[in-house]
Formats: structure tokens, sequence, C-alpha cells
């Protein structure tokens, strides 16, 4: 409703203060503390007045009382505020009164200093607070005040400078297909003139007529118009922002380059001159519009979609209601609600399954593509896919805070920051345009000097404007990272930190956190010991006796023999102490569990050889209970933590490769010792506090090493912040503000080879596209001015280097890893 | 019975339009609602009671137009006047219609019904069902092209019956589109809204039309007898 103070810029007033529609012939005025308002009505204005009246001083900032959200909300907002016009939902969770959050998909920017020029643009326009424009993602994020702009306008800022944007639900099918159209059409008129002017050319050879000559060149001017100028007008348009704003483009050299191709034959033909150049105009737009396309589809294979598959809670969900059910979108979703998910369906939130069962793909979660099959009582997550079977889904979260989403932006926050080495490609590609320029006006006016050639000159500055545009340059970073980020997520690898991707490769010092890194971190029943006597006689009466307790030890010895198909069965007189064990009678017997303590306060006896086993046990960080009746003790329970299957493998492997191994824990230094002895690791510490590991992080990158650190990211949160590179393993559900620059969504230890596998691989890539792209440039400019070239072919020169940098990335986007993956997958356990 | 159709669709195509410019009354006095009973909106209750207000003002408005269409009818003298009113209201309606699409300007200083006006803003801090009462009455008297379109179609109806049945009607056709936005939270686009706008104009143009057109055939026709 109330739009507020009339725009600050001096724009007329076009619609009603209050409803938001078009102003009549003469618009109704009012005056408000001193501003003059436009109504489309009197009914408006009185309206406005009421409300100014009941709520107070709102003249100031109207747009700060909750009145004028809620309108916000109704959708009866005003201004230009149509918000949906342009099919964008209501302003995202995260409104301040006053500032809305658009997300937008902007199309057609080439390389990095698109998202540049459009940041500096949408920031000087009066209204906006902060821009954000990712070039890897193509996306937009702006903060706008909703009182001073609305979101049709703020596209019309991005459409003025030749890019399209589009609300981030909507696919840009209709506008592809447009630009298509302008290639379609430019590339068939092209050849026509490309015929007619080789015709010319031919002509020249066998003495065509003058005449004849003029006469071919009308058609030649009637066919390149359109392709110069509507064909053309996207790339004419672009480059013009982008050399109005100092930020000169590809498009601005190209465009300049067949806009004066185009003039200078335009005056030829005006004087009846013979050296016409319309076909270098035409080619040079078609080869720009078919390069761009060719980009965008090599791009689009690079990146793919799944940053628009990941970011969840746009879908919709069966919402569980009195016994019916009804669809809504995933927003909507509160925890607590009960979601139905039946076959075929994605699973919309994170929650706990509370009824039926199914088999789902978590692949989108973990990569891990074979399907995993779920019950009553266990967690799920967004993002799952249910191949078999209906499942109730509690939700745990409201539908737009799932972990997958909580990823996603993660990830888009790593995409949109640059890395050093990108900042530094930035700052080149900046620099090289203005002397490039220089250049080509160097070497125009020399060859003109020289030769006294106009139009040799002019093609030749052309050439060089052209090929040296550092287009492949500013892309070869970002795609690499896009590329590698995308690898890392086909493996359920995050990468929140895009510094990694230049660190990764370089890592030398490995610490690996013992408890849920290298073991399960889940303590069980690892070993039953007897002394003379029955095994399952020794559990079946241990876990008896334990049925009655509620101690977490006496849980897992139930589970245990019930795993082993052995049921407990009641005792009677159960007697509990706290800390040293339990007894009670079955079958006539008096039975005691508990420590060495309790043995011997219920004269149990223990022979020395006994007592050795145990200490040995508990030497190796094991728990022993032990079990006793009739004055003597009969066998001894060990409980530990085990080592996850693979973790030797993984730690030799890391060896060969060279890395130096430590292995830190909070457990008891003999616990972590005897696990780094079975693993082969030298370097080990135990007992070490959250504190110290961050310490032991400082020491080793003090010494210059990269410090890889792998944890479960809950209590080595300082030390993951500290290490070149943190690997946090395994979901934390409800608190992904985990520290680690890059999370993993699976806990087996292969992961840690992958990840080091991927940033190795994403550092040799960006490497090779930074080279390749310079050589490009630096092997082409010589050529250029030297002759060896003309326009077209520099076009084309240009986009082949682009393509060769996105091909390469692509290479790594599509790859799997070479430490077979599946084959482990597959693996028994 | 077509006629009286022709009110209620003005009323529901114009009531995109109210949806920006009472809109926000209702979502004003809903959240105040949501204050007082802790995160509810108002209830049903309020909403229906608000808009009999509204309604009870336009009836009212209406029996006026009556009176006077009735008063008419009982002067009418060869049935002559009336051909008269029907091609002045019929003129006045087009003119009317024209000032809603926008064409012509308001007239007058258009200072409104600021009496109205002040009971809004009085009603409008209310809490009582009595209150949402007052305010629908006096909602119902703000300055709005429609109602006073609908006000000139009803005082050349030439009943007293038929000016509060039209009356009655357009008012029901605007309510729908307020209540949905008061229960829940509607979006209806600026777009949609000025679309509703511009049809109910074209319906009063028509309307004004047809009497014009009626009024000059029974005026041509009474002619025609005399001559």
């Amino acid at each position: 409703m109330i739009s507020g103070p009339p725009r600050r810029n001096a724009l007329p007033q076009e619609s009603c203060s209050l409803c938001g529609l078009p102003l009549g012939r003469r618009p109704v005025k009012g005056w408000i503390n001193g501003r003059e308002m436009l109504y489309c009505c009197p009914g408006c204005r009185a309206v406005y007045q009421i409300l100014l009246a009941r709520y107070g001083v709102i003249p100031e900032d109207p747009t700060r009382t909750e009145l004028y959200r809620e309108c916000l909300k109704a959708g009866i907002i005003s201004g230009t505020e149509s918000a949906q016009d342009n099919k964008i939902s209501e302003p995202q969770g995260s409104v301040s009164p006053d500032s809305v959050e658009l997300r937008l998909r902007v199309s057609g920017m080439g390389c990095p200093a698109c998202a540049w020029l459009l940041e500096r643009v949408l920031e000087k326009t009066d209204g906006i607070r902060e821009v954000k424009v990712s070039f890897s993602s193509d996306k937009a994020k702006i903060t706008y005040e909703p009182s001073r702009l609305s979101p049709k306008e703020i596209m019309a800022v991005i459409g003025s400078l030749g890019y399209q944007s589009f609300s981030e639900e909507i696919h840009e099918a209709g506008q592809e297909s447009a630009s298509r159209i302008r290639l379609g059409v430019a590339a068939l008129i092209t050849a026509h003139v490309m015929m007619i002017s080789w015709a010319l050319y031919v002509g020249f050879l066998e003495e065509l007529s003058r005449d004849s000559v003029l006469y071919l060149s009308i058609p030649l001017l009637g066919l390149s118009t359109p392709v110069v100028f509507w064909c053309g007008l996207p790339v004419i348009r672009k480059g013009y922002s982008g050399a109005r704003n100092l930020v000169p483009n590809l498009e601005s050299l190209v465009g300049l380059g067949a806009l004066s191709a185009y003039f200078y034959s335009l005056v030829q033909f005006l004087w009846r001159g013979l050296h016409l150049y319309f076909d270098t105009a035409c080619m040079l737009i078609t080869l720009v519009l078919l390069g761009r396309h060719l980009e965008q589809r090599a791009r689009s294979s690079v990146g793919g979609d799944w940053l628009e598959r990941m970011g969840a809670g746009h879908g919709k969900a069966r919402l569980l209601e009195r016994g019916s059910t009804r669809w809504v979108s995933t927003r909507e979703v509160r925890k607590g609600d009960l979601v139905l998910v039946e076959e075929g369906e994605g699973v919309p939130v994170d929650g706990l399954v509370v009824e039926g069962e199914g088999t789902l793909d978590l692949s989108m979660l973990t990569g891990e593509s074979k399907p995993v099959k779920l019950g009553e009582g266990e967690a799920v997550l967004a993002g799952a896919f249910l191949l078999k079977g209906c499942l109730g889904i509690q939700a745990k979260e409201n539908g737009e805070r799932s972990w997958l989403s909580s990823m996603a932006s993660m990830v888009e926050a790593a995409l949109s920051r640059p890395s050093a080495w990108e900042r530094m490609a930035d700052r080149i590609s900046r620099w090289f345009v203005p002397a490039v320029v220089l250049l080509g006006a160097g070497t125009a006016i020399w060859i003109w000097a020289e030769d006294g050639l106009l139009e040799e000159a002019l093609m030749r500055g052309l050439t060089v404007l052209v090929v040296a545009c550092p287009c492949a340059l500013g892309v070869a970073t970002p795609l690499a990272r896009v590329a590698a980020v995308g690898l890392g997520r086909k493996f359920g690898i995050y990468i929140r930190d895009p510094e990694v991707l230049e660190a990764g490769g370089k890592i030398q010092s490995l610490i690996l956190d013992k408890t849920g890194t290298i073991t399960q971190g889940v303590f069980s029943v690892q070993e039953v010991i007897c002394f003379q006597e029955n095994p399952e006689l020794v559990l079946f009466r241990a876990s008896s006796v334990e049925l009655s307790s509620a101690h977490f030890l006496a849980r897992k010895v139930v589970a245990f023999a019930r795993g082993l198909s052995i049921s407990p069965q009641e005792v009677k007189e159960f007697l509990e102490e706290p800390g040293e064990g339990v007894c009670g009678i079955l079958e006539g017997v008096r039975i005691c569990v508990g420590n060495r303590a309790w043995m011997a306060k219920w004269g149990l006896g223990m022979s020395e050889e006994q007592d050795r086993e145990a200490s040995t046990r508990e030497s190796q960080g094991c728990t022993v209970i032990f079990v006793g009746w009739d004055g003597r003790v009969r066998g001894a329970m060990v409980l530990g933590d085990s080592l996850k299957p693979g973790a030797l493998e993984v730690v030799s492997s890391l060896k060969d490769q060279g890395f130096e191994i430590w292995l830190v824990s909070g457990d008891s230094p003999g616990t972590t010792s005897w696990v780094a002895r079975q693993l082969g690791i030298e370097r080990f510490l135990g007992g070490v506090l959250p504190q110290e590991k961050a310490s032991l992080v400082d020491r080793l990158s003090r010494e210059g090493k990269k410090v890889c650190i792998v944890g479960d990211g809950i209590n080595d949160a300082p030390a993951l912040a500290l290490a070149h590179l943190g690997i946090s393993l395994g979901k934390s559900l409800g608190s992904p503000s985990t520290v680690a620059s890059v999370q993993a969504a699976r806990t087996d230890p292969w992961v840690i080879l992958d990840v080091l596998e991927i940033l190795r691989r994403a550092r040799k890539t960006v490497l090779q596209n930074l080279v390749l792209s310079l050589l490009y440039n630096l092997a082409a400019i010589p050529a250029a001015m030297a002759g060896f070239l003309n326009p077209p072919l520099a076009v084309l020169a240009m986009f082949a280097s682009s393509l060769t940098v996105i091909w390469n990335s692509r290479l790594l986007a599509k790859g799997t890893l070479s430490s077979h993956y599946p084959a482990r997958m597959d693996a028994p356990g | 019975m077509l006629e009286m159709l022709g009110p209620f669709f003005i009323g529901a195509a114009g009531s995109l339009h109210c949806v920006g410019m009472c809109g926000p009354i209702v979502v004003a006095y809903s959240l105040q609602r949501a204050d007082a009973a802790g995160g509810a909106r108002a209830g049903l209750g309020h909403h229906l009671i608000f808009h009999l207000g509204r309604l009870s003002s336009y009836m009212l408005l209406g029996a006026v137009a009556g009176v006077v269409a009735h008063l008419m009818n009982l002067e009418a003298f060869m049935g002559q006047l009336r051909s008269w009113v029907s091609l002045l209201a019929g003129t006045t309606l087009v003119l009317m219609g024209l000032v809603l699409t926008g064409s012509l300007p308001f007239p007058g200083r258009g200072q409104g019904n600021a009496g109205a006006a002040r009971w809004v803003s009085r009603f409008l801090g209310a809490r009582s069902l009595a209150g949402k009462l007052g305010l629908g009455v006096a909602t119902g008297f703000l300055p709005c092209m429609l109602p006073w379109a609908m006000m000139v179609k009803a005082a050349s109806s030439g009943g007293m019956l038929e000016a509060l049945a039209i009356m009655a009607l357009f008012g029901l056709g605007t309510v729908p589109a307020l209540l949905f936005l008061g229960i829940s939270a509607s979006s209806v686009s600026s777009r949609f809204r000025l679309v509703g706008e511009r049809i109910a104009a074209l319906g009063v143009i028509l309307m004004g039309s047809l009497l014009f057109y009626k009024g000059a055939k029974a005026l041509f026709h009474l002619k025609g007898l005399a001559g």
C-alpha cells in the first residue's frame, strides 16, 4: 500500500501512492508533511490520510510499519511494485520492513567483468542497497527498498545493460529461443552477404564493370543492415553499456568493429566507392552470436543445473492434516508438520519417518547411488528420492531450512566469492582491455602513417582489438571452480571455501581426528571373554540383569545379545549401584554385572590371568564389564569403539602419497596410541582438548606446512577453522554452521582421498586454463598486428580460446575420481 | 433481471480496485485484532460485520437515490422527464466511466467526503463488533467513483425497490475480493487489479450508453407520437 515518499530521483510519479494503479490525466494531489503525493482518485487519498492519522508518524518512513509489511505480504503493495507481475514470490524470509531481498537469474554474462559491471551500475541505482552478482552461478542477489523501486524496474535496469534477468523460478527458455532466432537470422543473411561479396571479389579479377559492382552493393547494404542493427542489437547494447561504464568487454570490441566496418562501407557506398566491408560487419555479428551461444551451452554443461536442483524449498509437499492431504509449497511446511511422500516422489523436508518404510535414493545428498532402506524412527533429509514404498515424515525443520538447501546456499556463496587467483585475473583483464585498445589504435595509426592504406589500417586495428579480448582469461578460474564444486557434489562433498581449490593441492600435513573419522564413534560390544564358561550362557545371564538397567552400556549389552538372538529375561530382586554395577536373581542364581569393585563387593573372585586380560583391553581404550555368579567371575564383555571399514586402506594410501599424518583424539593417550599403532601412524596425540588441536594446526603451519584437518566438525571447530583445509564429515543436522572449508555428507574414510583428489585436479585445471588463455592472447596479438589475421578470423580465434578453456573445465566436471569410487561403494560393508 | 446483474458485475470487477484502496483498511483492522487476540487474524464475523456495514451504507445511498427516483416518477408528466433523466444519467455515467478509465480528470477539486474519512479513522481503532459495523458504514461513504456511478444508475431506475436492489447488488459484488483479502493473504497483482478497474469502467460506460440509448429512443418515440 503506502508507497512512501516519492522517489528521490526526479522521475515523475506514475502511479497512485496508495493503490499503485496508474494515475489518470489529472491526478488528485495531496500534501503530506509538505511533500506532494499523487493519487488516482480522492478515495485513495482519503484512505491514505486515514491510515497516516491512525498510524501516527508514518510520513517520515511509512515503510517501517507492520501494516506496510502485511500489505506487502497480501500483495496490495503500491508504487509500481508489481511483484506478482513478474511472478516473483513474496519477499523472502529475511524481510526487514524497509528492504527486501530479490534473487534473480541473469543470463548473458560472458565473463566476470559483466558481473562486475552489473554490480557497479545497480549499486548506483537509487533504492538499491546491496548487490551481489555472481558470474559463476549466473545469479544476482539484490537488496532493495520496495518503497522506492520495484523488481520490474531493477530488471529493466539489467535489461538496459544488455542482459536478461529472470525470477529464480522461471526458466529462460523463451529468451533463449529469442537469441537463437537472432543467431539463425544472422547466419542465414550472412551466408547470402558472403555469397555476393565473393562474387564481387571474384568480379574484381574478371574485370567486372564498375556499374555492376555498384549494382551488387545495393543488396549488400540491404542485407547487412538488419544483421548489424537487429541481430546485433544485443551485442551493441551490451558493448555500449560496458564501454560507457568503463568495463569494455568482448561485445564492446566486436560491436565497435562491426559498426566501424558497416559505417565505413556505408560512406564508401554513398560516395560510390568500391571498398565495401559489409561482409566483415555481418561475419563479426554472426560469430559473436554463435560464440556466445556455444559458450552458454558449454558453460551450462560445466555447471549443470545441480545448483537449481539443490535449492530445495522450491518444490511442493503433500501436507497431512486431519486425515486429508493437500499440496503446499515446501516453504510453508513448519516444524512438526506431517508430510506424506509416495513412491516416485522426492522427500521435501528434513524429518523423521513416523510411518511406513521405503527404499530411498540418497545420491543427491551423498553421491552414493546404492539405494538405502529406511523405516520408522529413522531420519531422512530433503533431497532424497523415494524409489519404493510410502513414507509419513514428521518435519524436523521448517521447509526452507533443510540441510540440502543450507548446503546449496553455502555452495552458492562459495561460488560467488572470488578467490585470490580470480581477483588477479580480473585485475589483469581490466587493465588488459584499455591496453589492447591503445595497441589496436597504435597499430592502425602506424599502418596508416607507413603505408597510407586506411582500410588496411582499420582492419588491422580491429583484428588486434578483437583477438586481444581477455575473455578466456576471465572465465578460466571461475569455470574451473564451478566444475570442481560440481564434481565434489556428485560425491557428496560440498566445497564451501573457494580458497581451498588453490591451497588444497599443496597439503603436506594431515591431521585426523580419531573419533568419528577413523573410528565409528559408537560404543558397542566388541568381544565377550569367557573364563571356562559357555559364552552364550554368560551373555544370556549378563543381558538379563542389564535388561532392567537404563545405563547406556547396559543397553548396548542387551542390544548385542538380541543381535545374536539371545532373548534376556526379567530378573528378581534387581539392584543397581550407579558407577559400580547391577545384580539380580535369575533361576535362583544371583548374577552380578559390573566393574572390579562391584565384583569384590559381592565376593566374586578373579584370577590373575583374568585380571591381566581385562587390563590389556582397558589399555586399548575399551571398557570391560565383568559378569559373575556363585563366588567367581565367569566372564567379561569388552565394549569399545571400532575402526571404520576401510580406515586402514585409506591411511596407508595417504601414507603412500607422502602425507605427514597425525592422529589426534580427546580420548586417553592409551586408546589413541593403540588405534595409531593399528593403522601404522607414527604421530599421535591423545587426551587433547579442542584448543590443543588448534594449536597443533598452528604449530604445523608455522613450520611452513599446509595443514589439512579432518574431523566430525563438532568439537574440532577451532582447528577446522584454522587449518588451510578443514574437512568435516557427516551431516551435522540442524547445525550447518560448521567452519570447515569442505563439508562431506559421507562419513566413510575414503572421502578424505576424494576431497584431496578433487582439490588436486581443480588446481591443475585452473593452472591449465590460465596458461591456455594467456597463451592464446599472447600468441594472437603479434599475429594480428603483423596482419596474419582478419577480424572474422580473430573472433573465431577468440571463441576458440574460450571454448578450449570451457571444455577443459568440462573435463573436470564430468570426470569421475580415479580412486575407483564406484567399486568401493559396491564392496561388501 | 439482466439489468440487475450489471451492478453486481461492475461491483465484482471494480472490487479489484477496492483491494488497492480499501484493502489496507481491512488489513489494518485485521492486524489490530491479531494484536488483541494474540496471533489469530480477525475472525470471519468481524469481516462479515464490516461488509454488512458497508453494504448498509450503500443501501442507504440507494434509498436516497430511490426516493429521488420515486419522486421523479410521480412527477413525471407524460413520461417526458423520464427520458430526459435517462439521457442525463446515461451521459453522466459515460463521463464517470471515462473518469474511471483515467481518460478524464476527476471532477472538482476532489476534496471528497471529509466527514466519512474522519469516521473511518475513528472506527479504525475500535475493537468491538459494533466498531466494525461503524467502520463498514463509514467506509461506504468514502469518496469513490464506482458507488457514485451506481447511485446515478439507481436514481434513474425509476423505482424505490430497483434503486435499493441496484445498490445492494453492487455492494454484494464488491464483497468477495475484500473478504478473501481479509481472511487469507491473497495476492492480486496490480495488473490484474487494473484490468478489473478497467472492466468496471467499461461496464459503467456501457450502462450509461444503454441508458442514453433508451432515453433517446423513448424521447424519439414520444416525439414521434406527438408528431
